[in-house]
């Protein structure tokens, strides 16, 4: 297996662009420095919240797919089209908030790269991570989307922000 | 066989009256003492390089005429050894790690060539579907803000529908659902449904639809105040060749796990269909659990306690559409497991359940069945 992993490695990589380690970075990490110790304890709470998000999340995706099976088996509702009414709601949603839509790591980017003034502010991130488990449940439910990476979600990306604006 | 006709060699520690015969050829290394084999690296180079004997018509190993490889170490005795041992039966082991060693070759160089083709394909689909965009998608967000909402329509919310139309043509093609659990048991199914699903994630991630939550936000931490950022900046112990080396790997780890789980999944599937500790039907009256066959697994603390089995759970659903079959009759204002398994959360139930015959468990970790074993109290 290791084996097969280096050469799926290497294959992918040189298939993808350039040598391994000689690309960009997907994912453009503004450097940290740790102020003071006194941020540790808050990256407990980071977690827990993460945790409270993921475990909403998928509350909302079981709620999705029952609503979907129910609208499949007793709505009438034909299944071929379940997929083509999920796209349509997250669509509708992208009209309000098009970093639902994927990009790639465009968006993470644009939003680690938007600093302090790029128009990121913290009840939007907060908006757009609320959109992007509700787009991902309707997906997941209807079974547009039929894989589930969760790295992290927008929503404490501004938790810095916040805590500093109170002197934290 | 081959059939070879070597020349005796001769040294100070070997026989030389051997004659050859035809037969197959063997590497053999009894040793001389030390200071002969040192004397032995001054035979020619095809001479050192491996004795060759002839194996047929020799009565004694002891006496072959061999002259030792270039190895100076003291156990060359025991190599000798077990290379008389290994060439009777180590022909079939090598041949099976070779084979093995060729598979794996072929399943990593398999997985980067399709991780590069489903990347070709979503570039592919996401070209196709907006020519207009910005190619550089960190400015998505603010090109697709600014757009007016007759220019936003076709463009916003065309391609999610369109995309979620070939999924659903797909997903009937396939008989219903993408998903293994929920495919036909028709081994055409089982062999497309990969294929298929592939091309409903590239459709999905070209037309835009975000699925999962790329979204990695600002940081875990944010940066210190006031200073600004540096995309293209790492300040990180990691080197961009680590990271990128491990990202790699990471990914190719995942896939080459998920491959092995589908094929073992694949696998028991069709071997055990049902395992025989599940009880289909109530047993009879009679029967006692101490008499014989395997123990109720069902057990209140077995129930609790114990975690289903691998491969019981790798036959789960990989949807939560299926989970939602499966939870059909969950009562909405208990989120206790009817069949006494325990919560979907995990926490042992304090009720007794309320069995129905025709019920099946709703929690997703609890796979057992309705009815229950006798004996086996809620």
């Amino acid at each position: 297996m290791l084996l097969a992993a280096v050469l799926a490695a290497l294959a992918s990589s040189s298939g993808l662009g350039g040598l391994i380690g000689l690309g960009p970075p997907r994912v453009a990490v503004p450097p940290y420095a740790l102020p003071s110790a006194a941020e540790l304890p808050l990256a407990l709470g980071l977690g827990a919240l993460c945790g409270g998000v993921a475990r909403g999340a998928r509350r909302a995706e079981r709620a999705a797919a029952a609503a979907a099976l129910a609208a499949e088996e007793e709505g009438g509702f034909p299944a071929p089209l379940l997929p083509a009414a999920a796209g349509l709601l997250t669509g509708a949603l992208a009209l309000l908030y098009p970093e639902v839509l994927y990009q790639g790591f465009g968006n993470v980017n644009a939003v680690l790269a938007a600093g302090d003034d790029g128009g990121y502010g913290p009840s939007l991130l907060f908006q757009i991570a609320a959109a992007k488990v509700a787009a991902t449940a309707l997906c997941r439910g209807a079974e547009f989307f039929l894989c589930w990476v969760f790295l992290c979600p927008s929503l404490l990306s501004r938790r810095g922000k916040v805590f500093r604006r109170r002197d934290f | 066989m081959q059939t070879t006709t070597t020349k005796p060699l001769r040294s100070r520690w070997s026989s030389p009256a051997v004659s050859p015969s035809p037969g197959s050829i063997r590497i053999s290394a009894p040793l001389p003492p030390r200071a002969s084999r040192r004397s032995h690296r001054r035979l020619p180079a095809p001479t050192r390089l491996a004795s060759v004997r002839a194996l047929d018509g020799l009565p004694d190993s002891s006496k072959l005429p061999t002259i030792s490889s270039s190895s100076d170490d003291d156990d060359d005795d025991d190599d000798a050894r077990g290379d008389e041992n290994d060439a009777d039966g180590g022909d079939s082991s090598n041949s099976s790690e070779v084979a093995v060693l060729l598979a794996a070759c072929g399943v990593g160089i398999a997985t980067g060539l399709g991780v590069v083709l489903l990347n070709d394909a979503v570039d592919a689909v996401r070209a196709l579907a907006w020519s207009g965009a910005p190619l550089e998608a960190t400015d998505w967000g603010r090109w697709a803000r600014s757009l007016p909402l007759e220019a936003a329509l076709p463009l916003v919310l065309l391609p999610p529908t369109a995309a979620g139309l070939a999924v659903g043509a797909l997903r009937a093609a396939a008989g219903g659902s993408l998903d293994d659990s929920q495919a036909s048991s028709g081994s055409g199914i089982k062999l497309k449904a990969p294929l298929l699903r592939a091309a409903a994630a590239a459709l999905s991630l070209g037309k835009l639809v975000e699925g999962s939550f790329f979204f990695l936000g600002r940081g875990i931490f944010p940066s210190p105040l006031g200073e600004k950022t540096h995309p293209s900046c790492l300040d990180f112990s990691l080197s961009d060749l680590s990271r990128s080396l491990a990202r790699s790997l990471s990914r190719s780890l995942s896939l080459s796990l998920s491959l092995s789980l589908a094929l073992s999944t694949h696998t028991h599937t069709h071997q055990a269909a049902e395992p025989p500790w599940v009880p289909r039907a109530r047993p009879s009256t009679s029967a006692s659990p101490s008499r014989g066959g395997p123990p109720p697994p069902s057990s209140p603390k077995a129930g609790r306690g114990s975690p289903s089995p691998f491969w019981r759970r790798a036959r789960g659903p990989a949807s939560p559409r299926a989970s939602a079959r499966r939870c059909r009759g969950r009562s909405s204002r208990s989120r206790r497991c009817s069949c006494g398994g325990g919560r979907a959360g995990g926490r042992a139930p304090r009720t007794p359940p309320r069995a129905s015959p025709s019920r099946r468990c709703c929690s997703p970790r609890c796979w057992r069945r309705w009815p229950r074993p006798r004996g086996s109290a809620a």
